[in-house]
């Protein structure tokens, strides 16, 4: 369960979010410019909010009435946006094994692997940072976020350069096993046929405001209808 | 050719770029890193060098390594001798003026490291030390290779604050720049000439030794927009 009470200011833009995600995987959807980006930063503890109390399953992560800000790093959580950022002079294998600690190398070798099958990226481990496409790029991203196992997943669309196919086939398996390893998600999407399809919990970011909160045929009850009127709107043309 | 003052001054020069890496690499980090209000004040005394007369430089650098002053009588019970006239205070005096060389390189090559690097490094766990040394010193190895040659041959070249701070004693203070004015002073132009004409190989040498081989180095930008946006 995390819990969030976040006050920020980034310019002109304000943002003001308050919410109890209980949900294993939420989609947090928003258009462009809503903060839903700028929210994953402030819970991923890369930017300091105004004011803020961020719980994770009863851990405080953040809260700046009693100046606690736990560091980011797998034991607050991943974040991976669609930038990939990968380690340019270390190897692909190298990359996802960065942020694993306390294992032995055989076992830190046997989770590479195992979070390479995960992103359908076999293939990938000994190939060089630089060979990689967008789609590939972003993979080693998301297999390296996740191979630490992180408390919490932050998703900022981390697939967009992947095609509809792959990246369906990849969010099925990690939505198995990310509920096998107990690991809280929010997956950011400001395509509504995405969070649409989801069977998940759905905020909706307008603002810099989560307005509502709840299964998507709810949440979206409005951009739905919007999207079945076009539709007729253009059959009957 | 005076072989003294050759082997001093390479002496001279490596042992100050090796003792200005070791400062300068943590204190760019700093800078990149800190938000403190004290970073434009060392920013801006770490840059002193460059602007400052050398002489006036090594004229406050005899005065504050001599007998005079606290600072320098501290040398004198360490040491037994003072710090000027010395070799060891030429290569004090030496790290400072050179500073700015060896600093400047780094926090330009440390500041233009795409922060996603930063972040994700962050995000998986890395500590500043961890960051610097895994992250930012391999995407701005030319940055620092750059701050290496500039801070050696800078000092390979130095004048004003040896002749000011340590004088001309053979074996100890004498550099080939010394040895040059000395030689050109006697009218001996026929080893002026070889001399001058060492230091100009060695400075030709090292940047030809930067701009041939880029990349060997971190490009000090490592900027992944142009493969991130590829299919």
């Amino acid at each position: 369960m995390l819990e969030l009470d976040i006050k920020a200011h980034r310019g002109q833009f304000a943002l003001a979010a308050s919410c109890r995600l209980v949900s294993p995987w939420t989609v947090l959807f928003g258009p462009s410019g809503a903060g839903k980006s700028t929210i994953l930063r402030l819970i991923a503890g890369l930017d300091h909010p105004d004011q803020a109390r961020i719980v994770l399953d009863d851990q405080l992560l953040t809260d700046t009435a009693s100046n606690r800000h736990i560091k980011p790093g797998p034991s607050r959580c991943g974040l991976v946006t669609q930038r990939p950022a990968l380690f340019p002079h270390i190897s692909v294998a190298e990359n996802i094994g960065y942020g694993i600690t306390n294992l032995t190398s055989t076992e830190c070798s046997q989770r590479i692997e195992s979070t390479l099958a995960l992103v359908g990226a076999n293939d990938l481990s000994h190939r060089p940072v630089h060979a990689l496409s967008g789609g590939e790029s972003q993979r080693i991203a998301l297999a390296r976020a996740l191979a630490p196992q992180p408390r919490l997943l932050l998703l900022d669309e981390p697939l967009s350069a992947v095609g509809s196919d792959a990246r369906d086939a990849i969010l099925s398996r990690l939505r198995t096993w990310l509920a096998e390893h107990k690991i809280q998600t929010i997956l950011v999407t400001h395509d509504v046929i995405d969070a649409l399809t989801t069977d998940a919990e759905v905020a909706l970011m307008q603002e810099g405001r989560i307005t509502a909160l709840g299964p998507a045929a709810d949440v979206l009850a409005a951009e739905r209808n919007r999207l079945l009127s076009r539709l007729q709107m253009s059959q009957s043309n | 050719m005076d072989w003294q003052a050759f082997f001093l001054t390479l002496k001279l020069a490596s042992l100050t770029t090796a003792i200005l890496l070791l400062i300068a690499i943590p204190l760019a980090a700093w800078i990149t890193l800190s938000r403190s209000r004290w970073r434009v004040l060392i920013e801006s005394i770490s840059g002193l060098p460059l602007v400052l007369p050398p002489t006036v430089l090594g004229f406050y650098l005899l005065v504050l390594l001599g007998p005079r002053t606290a600072f320098g009588r501290f040398f004198v019970v360490l040491l037994g001798h003072p710090l000027a006239f010395s070799f060891a205070g030429l290569v004090v005096g030496s790290v400072i003026y050179s500073f700015p060389f060896a600093l400047q390189p780094i926090v330009a090559g440390f500041s233009a490291i795409d922060p996603g690097f930063t972040d994700a490094a962050r995000l998986l766990g890395a500590n500043p030390i961890r960051l610097i040394r895994t992250i930012w010193i391999p995407l701005a190895g030319r940055s620092i290779l750059t701050a290496a040659v500039l801070s050696f041959l800078h000092t390979l070249g130095e004048f004003g604050v040896v002749l000011m701070l340590g004088g001309d004693i053979p074996g100890a203070t004498r550099t080939l720049s010394i040895a040059l004015f000395n030689q050109v002073e006697g009218f001996d132009y026929a080893a002026a000439n070889r001399t001058a004409a060492v230091l100009v190989l060695f400075c030709v040498l090292a940047l030809v030794a930067v701009y041939a081989r880029p990349h060997l180095f971190g490009s000090g930008t490592a900027s992944r927009e142009s493969e991130d946006s590829r299919a």
